[in-house]
């Protein structure tokens, strides 16, 4: 209601000023030339027009200062919260000048936020680093320590062959621990871009898949694929292998021998589904988001190699690409991981 | 940051002896930028704190603090303006206008609020929620999954300090329910924004970033799922 008021005032403002600046003085001064000449009449006429002059200025200097009263509340505004300051003298209000200082402030909240973002980054980087070589450390001191032994000239030639045995097992998780910490640091400091294409999905499942293929067969396990050849997302062919990979490398090393793995493509309204079903031990509710994090292990697979990094990686992946990743799962019975890209 | 923060928020349905507590002691503080699923059976006052959050109810006692502002303290008019320029709703209903096409709905906060469009941030909207090929259509001839999106075009469009969003998948199946919080939760993130959302639903709490249970009207668990 008041912002009609507010408009239709402002329109015969409009009106008012044009006639009393354009029609009016026109008018007159044409009045003034094609009537005969009588002094008297003329006077009156040149006072009008005079009049109106006037009335003109006052109008002009009247919304001049009015002008000039909004500029100058916006930049007292402007310098407190350039100050850091909140008075809330201006908030809700319907005056342009309130509009005016909300979104400044809006604003210098989102410039605000943005520099506390990049802070955390840079923190979250510091703490990416100093994780990595927390986790180096130990197979290093592994590695430092068998080999003190085997400079032991008295050392037997069976006990040899078992500690050489140890320190390639511990410069293979070395080897493994750094190239998933190389990934993972990559998908944090965002030093990696994606090369997003609308391919078919099948195939970069076909990737996936050929990854971990052998692992399955070790153990027996059915993988069944049920996607249709044409379904296409908008996805890094690359990057999202390896996250699916991974997914199934958890599905294939959870899943007792003789197991099934299920995949399924759904195309939605929105996004791609990709679900992953295994028949393996499965994850309790209070987990499903711990799974996610990075270095996470649970308390009864820790004797599985591994560093948890898997899917904290597919995660960081998924999200990247404006999808996400939900899990479902009963333990005993199997996991559940929905992947969803966008269409 | 802080963005939202209640403190001994409380809500009383009728007097002594019948009273109703609804809400009985909430503090709450909400980060900037982050996404909150509020967890709770019906009955446990999960909707009534929400109203409160969003200025929509006046609380019994305690306070509410959104973006360095009382909400107790504001008069109608001023209250009215508040939740134009600073909170964005979703409702389980959308509450979208059925005679007004997609595109004035989403732009209808800005309208409202007697503002010029920022196009280029409403393309962006309508890009990532894939709505470009339906503003000039009506809501009533698009699915539930579409209407709640172009509700949620609706919330951002203002770049309001939280979104609120009430029970959001309550009318969906649940195949276009985990779409619609995906899609909910990466607009969030794309955009910078605050939102909080109410679910009964605990798979789908699990996509935010943070899970708040309530039970009879108190905060039972609250913990960072990140």
């Amino acid at each position: 209601m008041d912002r009609n008021r507010a408009e239709l005032r402002m329109r015969v403002c409009k009106y008012v000023l044009l006639t009393v600046n354009i029609l009016l003085p026109a008018a007159g001064s044409l009045l003034l030339f094609t009537q005969t000449p009588k002094s008297r009449e003329r006077t009156v006429f040149l006072i009008i027009l005079l009049l109106f002059c006037a009335l003109d200025i006052g109008y002009f200097l009247y919304f001049r200062k009015r002008f000039v009263m909004f500029s100058e509340e916006v930049c007292r505004n402007a310098e407190r919260i350039m100050r850091n300051e909140r008075d809330g003298i201006q908030l809700n209000k319907d005056t342009l000048t309130s509009k005016v200082v909300m979104e400044l402030e809006k604003m210098e909240d989102i410039l605000g936020n943005r520099l506390a973002e990049s802070e955390q980054g840079k923190a979250k980087l510091q703490k990416t680093i100093s994780e990595i070589a927390h986790q180096v450390k130990t197979p290093l001191s592994n590695v430092r320590m068998y080999h003190d032994i085997l400079s032991d000239p008295d050392i037997a030639g069976g006990d040899k062959e078992r500690f050489m045995e140890i320190i390639r097992q511990q410069l293979e998780k070395l080897e493994f621990l750094i190239d998933s910490l190389i990934k993972s640091s990559r998908l944090e400091s965002d030093m990696i871009k994606l090369s997003m294409e609308n391919g078919s999905v099948f195939d970069t499942l076909g990737i996936s898949v050929n990854g971990i293929v052998q692992k399955a067969d070790r153990k027996k396990i059915d993988i069944a694929i049920h996607c249709h050849p044409m379904i296409k997302a908008a996805h890094d062919v690359k990057w999202t292998s390896e996250a699916i990979e991974n997914i199934l490398d958890n599905a294939v090393k959870y899943t007792p021998e003789r197991g099934k793995i299920r995949i399924d493509v759904i195309r939605g309204e929105m996004y791609v589904e990709i679900k992953i079903q295994d028949t393996g031990k499965g994850i309790a509710a209070e987990h499903y988001n711990d799974i996610f994090k990075r270095f996470y292990r649970e308390p009864s697979a820790s004797k599985d190699e591994g560093l948890g990094l898997g899917l904290y990686i597919a995660r960081n992946i998924i999200t990247l690409q404006g999808g996400y990743i939900m899990v479902h799962s009963v333990l005993g019975q199997g996991s559940c991981f929905s992947l969803f890209l966008p269409d | 940051m802080n963005i939202l923060q209640t403190s001994n928020l409380t809500k009383v349905y009728g007097e002594e002896p019948f009273a109703v507590r609804a809400l009985d002691g909430i503090t709450l503080e909400i980060e900037q930028g982050s996404f909150t699923a509020i967890v709770g059976t019906s009955g446990s006052g999960k909707s009534t704190l929400l109203h409160m959050l969003g200025g929509l109810d006046t609380p019994t006692g305690g306070s509410v603090v959104v973006d360095g502002q009382e909400l107790c303290g504001l008069g109608r008019s001023e209250l009215t303006i508040f939740r134009r320029r600073k909170i964005g709703f979703i409702f389980q209903n959308y509450n979208l206008l059925p005679n007004l096409t997609v595109y004035d709905n989403i732009v209808l906060p800005v309208e409202l609020d007697g503002r010029r469009i920022d196009r280029q941030y409403f393309d962006e909207i309508a890009g990532v929620l894939g709505l470009e090929d339906k503003l000039k259509r009506r809501p009533n001839k698009l699915s539930g999954g579409q209407q709640q999106r172009v509700a949620i075009a609706r919330a951002l469009i203002t770049k309001p300090a939280i979104i609120l969003a009430d029970e959001p998948t309550g009318n969906l199946d649940s195949r276009t329910s985990q779409e619609v919080i995906g899609l909910l939760c990466a607009t969030g993130k794309k955009f910078h924004q605050t939102m909080v959302m109410i679910t009964h639903n605990e798979k789908i709490a699990q996509v935010a970033d943070r899970a708040v249970r309530i039970e009879d009207g108190r905060i039972a668990e609250s913990r960072w799922l990140l």
